[in-house]
């Protein structure tokens, strides 16, 4: 979690320079919580923690 | 079912064994994942929000129980334990390491299925009814000659690089079942003079710029066909425009140029190219059409069926709502409902996936369907199995009684897993079939066929849903805009937007304000909503509904 903007970008022209370990690196607004950065877009947080629907998905049969 | 010769077979080993060449250099660091892109996508495999996904072809959405089980083996091995049946037919895991990738095109290999075109500019997986060769309303069996476009496209030199994807889908019944007005070219069999032929319809397709198809020829003779295919994609390949993709589509094509210009351009084409093909295509059609003759039905008592719809609610209330007639009076053709309440739409487990490939080889002759509404179809079933049937399928919990219902609901992977989405869709899915089934209106309200997307790029059919949900990005928050009256059958229509779209958490009580209204104002119980809009427009809903 970056709070200064040239630190952000310069940490993403880094991960940008390794193509062939970091794919789509791009820079998102978080918020500091008590477990970790919190992604403030829905998008974000479900990259982070998977996909919402698994928990209600498959029921598991009999 | 078509079984591959011994070209196929080659021909997929050597393709196989140079997207292994790749891999292996895009996991060596010799490839960036810029580099490998056009590599991957030419065999089906995507990058999504949280993995790789691999996307497989089930050709017209046809399956033998080999190849289900196969499907299961790949969600078990190299997968978390489940696949997902996309409206396309086709089947994706979402959660595919890449260094396994080969190994899972290998083993698909060994039973006939790969995942060649599931991408790219090219033509995709050739879609039909799902119904095809069993249905009692079919003038006949449309596979063989979805096997023929199948081999005519896969690997065509000229159609590698389309200006943008390409998809065909086909019907053989008057009826129809495969949305063919949405698609690049629907072929929608006729009869002309005891002959069948094909009307070809041309440039329809959903996404952000949804067109219904128009018809370019209104009998094609079934000799005809591949040329005249050939000629549509060939003139669209050379008038497509390459400058925008959102522009790319033949549907814009057509609006753009005109639909009597691409008539009279396509035929001039096919003036050509006909005389290249010389009955080769018929002879293969032949060869093809051999090997998906009908199963030999059984003769015996359907008396099982007739006691247990008269003893058992719960197998009468399948029976009344998964079960379509077939041409065979003792048969019936069953769809298995992936869509028990509270579960994700067309997902199945690899268990359950290895339980409907035993009862397809036990009662349904090998065959198995996967239908663009997200559901599996045994096509060929004696009516004196189905309660036996029925029981088997509880117990894997697959025995929903809600086809063609309110919560039969589909939809794309959304964000949950797609790159492109911009809001979820599985989650609204399952939130709308809980909460109706908590009311218990479902079957009163009655044949409700609601679609949803993820995004405007429309996987999720919404345009056709009598009810369509399109799930957006407004400022950082979840959205849903509602579209009312579409329709994907023959009497295709479009969904018209009613008003503003509702946050996550007023989607669901707007829904059940509309279809309250729905109730108090159709005409009788046998008046389905989509017929109770065309009668009454959307204004006396949405009032009935105090939408806004």
């Amino acid at each position: 979690m970056f709070t200064d903007a040239t630190q952000a970008d310069a940490a993403l022209s880094r991960a940008q320079a390794q193509p062939n370990l970091l794919v789509g690196a791009y820079l998102a607004p978080v918020q500091p919580g008590p477990t970790g950065p919190r992604a403030l877009h829905f998008r974000e947080a479900f990259r982070a923690t998977g996909p919402s629907a698994r928990a209600r998905g498959l029921r598991p049969h009999p | 079912m078509y079984s591959y010769s011994q070209f196929d077979r080659a021909f997929l080993a050597a393709r196989n064994a140079q997207f292994r060449a790749q891999v292996a250099r895009r996991i060596s660091g010799a490839l960036s994942e810029d580099e490998f892109k056009p590599l991957r996508l030419m065999n089906g495999v995507y990058l999504q929000l949280h993995a790789y996904m691999l996307r497989v072809a089930i050709p017209y959405g046809t399956l033998n129980s080999a190849q289900m089980r196969m499907l299961a083996h790949l969600a078990q091995r190299w997968d978390r334990g489940y696949g997902h049946f996309t409206t396309r037919q086709n089947i994706q895991f979402n959660w595919p390491a890449l260094q396994d990738i080969p190994d899972m095109l290998d083993a698909l290999a060994t039973v006939g299925l790969h995942a060649i075109q599931t991408s790219g500019n090219t033509i995709r997986n050739i879609t039909a009814d799902h119904f095809a060769g069993a249905s009692a309303d079919e003038i006949a069996d449309p596979r063989p000659v979805a096997e023929l476009i199948r081999q005519w496209s896969t690997d065509h030199p000229e159609f590698q690089f389309l200006p943008r994807k390409f998809k065909i889908a086909i019907t053989g019944s008057p009826t129809d079942r495969a949305v063919t007005r949405a698609h690049d070219i629907g072929l929608r069999m006729v009869l002309e003079n005891g002959q069948p032929g094909f009307e070809v319809v041309v440039g329809g397709g959903l996404g952000r710029t949804p067109v219904l198809g128009k018809v370019l020829r209104p009998f094609l003779p079934q000799a005809d066909l591949l040329p005249y295919l050939e000629a549509i994609v060939a003139v669209y390949n050379q008038l497509g425009r390459r400058d925008n993709k959102y522009k790319a589509r033949i549907k814009i094509t057509v609006n753009e140029t005109g639909l009597d210009t691409i008539r009279a351009l396509t035929e001039a084409e096919f003036a050509l190219r006909r005389r290249q093909f010389s009955g080769v295509d018929q002879q293969a059609l032949a060869q093809i059409a051999a090997q998906f003759a009908p199963p030999t039905f059984a003769q015996k008592s359907t008396a099982p069926y007739d006691r247990a719809y008269q003893s058992d609610p719960l197998f009468r209330a399948w029976a009344d709502t998964n079960l379509h007639p077939h041409r065979a009076p003792d048969y019936a053709i069953v769809t298995i409902s992936l869509k028990a309440h509270g579960q994700t739409p067309g997902d199945a487990t690899a268990l359950q996936m290895q339980a409907m490939a035993d009862l397809a080889q036990r009662y349904g002759h090998d065959e198995l369907r996967i239908s663009h509404e997200q559901n599996v179809i045994l096509p060929h079933v004696h009516r004196g199995d189905l309660p036996a049937l029925h029981a088997k399928l509880r117990a894997h919990g697959l025995a929903t009684a809600n086809v063609g219902l309110l919560s039969d609901i589909i939809a794309c992977p959304g964000m949950d897993y797609c790159a492109l989405a911009t809001a979820r869709s599985i989650p609204v899915a399952q939130d709308i079939a809980l909460h109706f089934q908590k009311l218990g209106l479902e079957h009163g309200i009655g044949t409700l066929k609601i679609k949803i997307s993820g995004c405007i790029n429309a996987c999720g059919h919404h345009h056709v849903g009598h009810i369509g949900i399109l799930g957006l990005d407004r400022a950082g928050v979840e959205n849903y805009q509602i579209t009312l009256g579409g329709d994907g059958s023959e009497t295709t229509s479009l969904g018209d937007r009613a008003g503003p779209g509702f946050a996550a958490e007023a989607l669901i009580p707007a829904l059940e304000r509309l279809l309250r209204a729905y109730l108090a104002l159709r005409r009788d119980a046998d008046e389905p909503f989509l017929a109770a809009y065309r009668r009454l427009g959307a204004a006396p809903l949405q009032r009935g509904a105090l939408w806004r």
